[in-house]
Parts: structure tokens; sequence; C-alpha cells
């Protein structure tokens, strides 16, 4: 399976994700499982930015931390740069995550509460020695300003920041390892509409600038059509249709993509009852 | 921050007030009275009036407490009245015996139960299903009767450990021989006051630690490639906070078990004075330890609360 070309990146091929369920009060049997992730596969290539959508549970999030072995696969194979990273002992995993990083949803959970912004920036780049110890400052202000956050917050705990500013602590964070791709989990679900826009043209120019392969993942249609040239639509476990932005937007097959993009909320009042009536007939 | 401390303080004092009138009035309330136990049955009915004066028993009961509170607070506690030493003098003399049975209890019972806790979190499977069993089964038994059976099969059968006491008699004092001497008399009730205490220190922190665990950032900590051993140390800086707060709270509860684990093992702490006290209705001493006791568990919460704020950075200071 080495015959990747240069620019494919990631490969996640058959990914399923099963999780059990137990029933029994002292003795605890296997029921049955949920199929959380049943089947996906995906190509990411250098550079590209790939939207995944789809309704909540409908396994997004379980597939973006699956083929990152946050969460244990049940079957299939991740070919990242031509290894399998399913095959990885902790040790070597350890060592290659630094080239997947990624952006959670919930920016009140995702940073210690115990560790100021400097100790939470730089320790990445201390546990992979990506920098000398002597630039480790400098390093942590470059990071900072390229977030747009000034160097004076380096001594603050995550509780004194706003939630756009977390999200751009998080987004350095992950940045510091200097990864190939970054995977972002509804960076913005979680954040005031004002900010969103923020955060994303934060995400989409620092992508552009780094080279970085870019895997969004939302429930925001309007969102991953603003940011994205690749889509995946995503229902029960399953993607159900895979393409460009535009043929996706423009052209769906499949009902539930046409279903989705149906609902998204149109800010003119004027085009949105022509859109309702549309669906009527 | 030293305005937050004095504040306290200086809150403590009614505190104190508060908790010494009501187990002044009830320690009263029991029948029976002191002079009743030391004289004589045949004394002359003027001799006990007389006695009874001496020891201000005949004034009504709050002009009693009056005075007595009004000479605490010149940490005067008065004189036993069993054998007429200053009471201050009596629980200055029991009060290292008790605080190096308690410390050794506490922080062994903390630091075992904070490490089993998370790792037990960590490693789950057969390992966390064991040592929950073991847990319900430590929080279940009563301290005092872990000691009689900690005596009866390390002391008395297996002749491991001395049975009771301090020391053993007839050491000289400054030795090594003593010093070994004495460790092997503290093991027995350190165990049996600190196995309850890893017990529900280690439920508290393994349940604190899966939380924890499934937290994003923690999640992060293992996308950024950490080592297992910085994701542990990741987990025990944040579940460690809350373990301050259980501290302070949890002190009560040693010094009521070190009442009875002295009185089981003889150990000569403020715990047995107590009870002695108690038994011989020698009202000064019970209420010097009363005050004692109360001032070392609002002194020992005031301290958790410092020690919250110095570590735990989302607590702003007033």
């Amino acid at each position: 399976m080495n015959n990747f070309n240069d620019n494919l990146l990631l490969r996640a091929e058959n990914i399923k994700t099963y999780f059990p369920i137990y029933k029994g009060f002292f003795i605890k049997k296997k029921t049955g499982y949920t199929r959380a992730v049943d089947g996906v596969s995906l190509s990411i290539r250098s550079g590209e930015t790939i939207g995944l959508v789809g309704e909540s549970g409908c396994g997004k999030s379980t597939f973006a931390r699956s083929i990152l072995r946050l969460s244990p696969i049940t079957s299939g194979k991740v070919w990242f740069q031509g290894v399998n990273l399913c095959d990885m002992h902790d040790n070597e995993i350890r060592k290659i995550r630094r080239y997947f990083q990624i952006v959670f949803q919930d920016p009140y959970s995702s940073l210690n509460p115990r560790m100021t912004v400097g100790s939470i920036i730089a320790e990445p780049l201390k546990e992979h020695s990506i920098v000398k110890r002597s630039e480790l400052q400098g390093e942590v202000f470059r990071l900072l300003d390229i977030v747009g956050l000034s160097s004076q917050m380096l001594n603050k705990f995550p509780h004194e920041f706003s939630g756009g500013q977390r999200q751009r602590i998080a987004i350095a964070r992950a940045l510091a390892l200097r990864p190939k791709l970054l995977v972002a989990d509804e960076p913005v679900s979680a954040l005031d509409v004002s900010i969103q826009a923020q955060i994303l043209n934060l995400i989409s120019t620092l992508q552009k600038q780094m080279g970085l392969s870019l895997l969004f993942i939302s429930h925001n249609l309007a969102v991953v059509r603003h940011i994205c040239s690749k889509v995946a639509v995503m229902y029960a476990g399953k993607v159900v249709e895979y393409g460009k932005t535009s043929d996706i937007f423009d052209h769906p097959q499949h009902p539930y993509t046409r279903t989705l993009i149906k609902s998204i909320p149109v800010p003119d009042p004027g085009y949105k009852n022509y859109k309702f009536n549309n669906v009527e007939k | 921050m030293v305005w937050y401390i004095t504040k306290r303080l200086l809150s403590a004092i009614p505190l104190i007030f508060i908790i010494s009138a009501v187990s002044f009035f009830i320690i009263h309330l029991a029948p029976g009275d002191p002079s009743a136990l030391l004289i004589d049955p045949k004394v002359r009915p003027e001799d006990l009036a007389r006695i009874r004066n001496n020891l201000g028993l005949n004034q009504s009961l709050y002009v009693q407490f009056l005075i007595w509170f009004k000479n605490v607070l010149f940490l005067n506690f008065g004189r036993s009245f069993v054998d007429s030493r200053p009471v201050f003098d009596l629980i200055m003399e029991r009060l290292p015996a008790t605080l190096e049975l308690m410390g050794s209890a506490i922080s062994i019972g903390f630091s075992l139960g904070i490490l089993w806790g998370v790792l037990s979190a960590f490693f789950k499977g057969k390992f966390d299903l064991i040592s929950s069993i073991f847990s319900f089964f430590g929080l279940s038994i009563p301290s005092f009767f872990l000691a009689l059976i900690l005596i009866r099969v390390f002391a008395v059968s297996l002749k491991w450990f001395p049975v009771l006491g301090f020391s053993s008699v007839g050491i000289p004092y400054p030795s090594l021989q003593f010093f070994s001497n004495h460790i092997m008399h503290l093991l027995l009730p350190v165990f049996a006051i600190s196995f309850g205490i890893i017990c529900s220190v280690l439920r508290y922190q393994r349940n604190m630690a899966i939380e924890i665990f499934h937290e994003e950032y923690i999640q992060y900590a293992i996308a950024k490639g950490l080592s297992k051993k910085r994701i542990l140390y990741h987990v025990f800086r944040v579940a460690v906070m809350p373990l301050i707060t259980l501290l302070g709270l949890s002190l009560p509860d040693v010094l009521g078990g070190a009442f009875i684990i002295e009185t089981i093992f003889a150990w000569p702490g403020m715990g047995r004075l107590g009870v002695n006290a108690i038994f011989s209705r020698d009202y000064p001493v019970i209420m010097g330890i009363v005050v004692f006791s109360s001032v070392l568990v609002i002194l020992s919460n005031l301290l958790a609360d410092i020690l919250n704020r110095l570590f735990d950075p989302r607590i702003i200071e007033d």
C-alpha cells in the first residue's frame, strides 16, 4: 500500500468505530453495538480543505477522533504519509502525533484550567523538542502573535479569557507543533456569531499561509461552503455524498443532502419565503 | 490575603463561643456532679458545700460559663478537678502525640488514596474492580473494629507489633532504639485510622480522575503526543484540587476517630485524656479539649481555604 502519490496526506479506509452496549446489573453482557462510524473512507491531500457535515450524533466527531487514534477503531485502516496508524504502538504514535493536530469544539473544556497560557502553548514544543530551550519564549510569542493575542497574556489562566480568545489559544497550541493536518472539530459552534467569523477567517488564513490540510467538521453548511473545497456529507455513521463543494451545494444527489441544504437559514426573508414555497411544491 | 486571614480568624471567635456554650450546657445536663465522684461518700454536708464553693459549682450555670469563657480568652483554661494541674499544661502535654498520630495517618491516607485512585482510573479493568471492592470493604469497616482485629492478629498472634502504648518501658529517650521502638508502636494505630481515609479518598479520587480523563484538555494532551507520565501529571494537577477541601473537612472525622483509637491503643494523646476526663466528670479538661479540637478544625478549614486560593487560579480574591 505504498503507492501513495506525493499529494496524498491521509487516507482512511473503511473505518468502523463501534461502541459496545452493555446490559445487566451484576453480570454485564454485551447486547449490541452503537455503530458510530460505519465504514467511512476519506482521502485528504496536502493543502486541501475538506468539510465534514451532518447532523448531531451522525459520527462526525467520532470519525475524526478515530482517524487521529483518540478513539479506538473497531476495524479499518488509516494511512498517514504511507504508514498505517492503526498498527503503531503507543510510543511510535506518540511521536507522529505532532503531524496531525485537533482543535476541539468547546474552548471552555479543552484548556487545562491549572495551566497558564504560556505553558499550554509551550508544552507541546518542549515535549517534541520543536525549538531549542533558549528560543522557546520567542516561539510562544510568535504563536500568540499569529493567532492575534498579545504577549502580555502569557501568564494568565484560561478562565480569564473569552470563548473566542480561548479558541485562539487552542489554535496556537495546535499550530505550535507545525502539523501537516489540522482537524477542526466544530471549532466555532460554541462561540457567539460575531466571534465565529473572526475565528473562521483566522483558521482559513492560517491554513493558506502554512499550507495545512484541514478537515473541517461542522453542522453549519454555510460555514463549510465558505471555507471548504470538498465536502463529505455524513448520515448515521456513513458518508452519503462526497464531492466538490460547488457540486454538492448546486447539484445535491442524495435526498439527505438536499434536506440538509434546504435547512440552511437564510438572512433574507423574501428569499426564505421563496424557498419554503418551493419546498411545499 | 492578610486581610482575608484576619477576617477569618476574627470570625472564629464567635464560632468557638457558640461551640463551647453548646458543649458546656450539654455536659452539665448530664446527671451527676464532679464532687460526688471526688469525695468520700461519708463526707459531712458542710464540707461538701465548701468544696463545691471552691470549685465554683454552686453558682448558676450561666455565670459559670461566662467566667470560664472570659478566662479562656486569656488562655486560662482552669485547673483539672482530678489532679489540680492547669488544663492548658495537660493538653499541651498530650497534643504532640495526637498531632503525630493524626498527621501521619492523614498524610499516609491521602497520599496513598490519591495515588491509588488516579492509577485505578488510569488502568481501569480488573485493577479498578478490585480497588472498588477493596474500598467498599474498607469504608464499611468501623475503625475501632479494625483496630481490635489488628491487635488480635498482628500484635497478639503474630507478635510483629507491640500491643499498645507510646513506647516500651525502660528504653533511654534520645536514642535510635527508642525511635524505632516508637515507630513500631505508631504503625498499628496509624494504619487503623488511615485505612478508612485511604478508602474514601480512593473512591473520591478515582471518580474525579475518570471525569478528568474525559475532559477535552486531557484528550488534547493525548493528541499532542505527551507521554503517559505527563498525561498522568496533567490529571493529577487538576484532580488534587478538590481534595484540599476534603482534607480540611476530614479532620473532624479523624479527630473523633482518634478518641477511640487512642483509647484502644492506650496512646497518650488528647483523645484519651478526653475520654478519661469524661469518665471522671472533669469539666475543665473536657471543655479545654472541646475548645482545642474546635480550634484545630477551624484552623484546618482555614488552611484548606488558603491553599485552595493559592493553588486554584479560578478562585478570585475579593
